[in-house]
């Protein structure tokens, strides 16, 4: 027992990554053929900082940026002036049963879930962030004032992304990117 | 009756078990090594990996793969070492003793492991530069 410590310490650092999840109170909304689902309730939250998260659920490195923007900014700033639309997508072999798993990295109540099996969100996305792919891996944040209507999705105040075909000075980084959405917020003036 | 062993002789219970407690977790290390490195680029392994450790595991392994060159050199250390444990020259020892029983054992379980967390070691290496 006591030889083989190393090894039990390292298989037993699995098991409460995987079983002691955090549970989400709602459920996602699958976006079927259409992104109307989301563009309603981004529409609806005007007036408050606000973020979509397009990722995959059998992304390692996609669950790994949400659950750190989770952890290094939602965990830390409370304001209600702040919605979370994340969009799970069907990149990496991912189907709309893995998406209740990813769910739980993010379970702030200010985040909703969506399932994007066509990846239209990503696709609507594509042009505005000048990509050669459907969006996906990728962390954009709106200011009070957008809104989004029609085809055209709208502008990002500030996006950050974890693929190998976007600009590397845009590489995700959690740090920086709660600091832009406190810089949003602020121009709300809540400094909360 | 007892006999002198005249070749190979079996490591020390001791000495096995370090070379076996090295050799798995030189294993282990590789092995999520190449969790970090494939998480990410196979539509087929991606949700193999996400159901066998959770959206938590897949996270925390994609987590690590910035430090897979330290995790890697680390973990040839111990499969270095769990060799040299295993197969350094020794004294010979008299064999057919109670003591000898698991020590032959837990030596071959020893090499077995060691063995096993090379190819995955080298597997890793493979792995990491390909993606990297």
């Amino acid at each position: 027992m006591r030889l083989t410590s190393p090894t039990l310490v390292l298989t037993l650092s699995f098991l409460p990554l995987s079983a002691c999840t955090r549970a989400t109170s709602a459920p996602h909304v699958n976006l079927a053929s259409s992104t109307e689902a989301l563009q309603e309730a981004f529409n609806r939250d005007s007036g408050k900082v606000r973020a979509i998260f397009l990722a995959s659920p059998t992304c390692g490195e996609c669950i790994h940026g949400a659950s750190e923007l989770e952890r290094v900014w939602l965990d830390k700033d409370s304001s209600r002036n702040i919605a979370v639309y994340v969009v799970w997508s069907r990149q990496l072999g991912a189907e709309e049963k893995h998406v209740a798993d990813a769910m739980t990295l993010v379970p702030d109540a200010r985040a909703r879930h969506y399932w994007d099996g066509e990846e239209l969100v990503g696709k609507a996305f594509q042009p505005v962030l000048d990509l050669p792919a459907p969006a996906w891996d990728t962390w954009m944040l709106f200011d009070r004032t957008t809104t989004w209507r029609g085809d055209r999705a709208p502008t990002p105040a500030w996006w950050e992304h974890q693929l190998s075909v976007g600009p590397p000075e845009r590489q995700l980084d959690p740090e920086r990117f709660a600091s832009h959405a406190e810089a949003l917020k602020s121009v709300l003036g809540d400094h909360t | 009756m007892e006999r002198v062993t005249r070749a190979s002789p079996p490591a020390r219970p001791a000495s096995a078990a370090g070379a076996l407690s090295a050799g798995s977790t030189g294993f282990g290390a590789a092995l999520v090594t190449i969790v970090a490195g494939t998480c990410c680029v196979s539509p087929v392994l991606a949700p193999l990996i996400v159901g066998a450790l959770g959206a938590g595991g897949a996270a925390w392994a994609a987590g690590l793969k910035p430090y897979s060159s330290y995790i890697l050199a680390a973990s040839l250390l111990l499969l270095a070492g769990g060799f040299w444990s295993v197969y350094r020259p020794r004294t010979l020892c008299v064999a057919g003793t109670d003591a000898s029983r698991p020590a032959r054992w837990m030596s071959r379980l020893s090499k077995g492991v060691l063995w096993a967390g090379a190819v995955c070691w080298v597997a890793a290496v493979v792995v990491h530069l390909t993606l990297s």
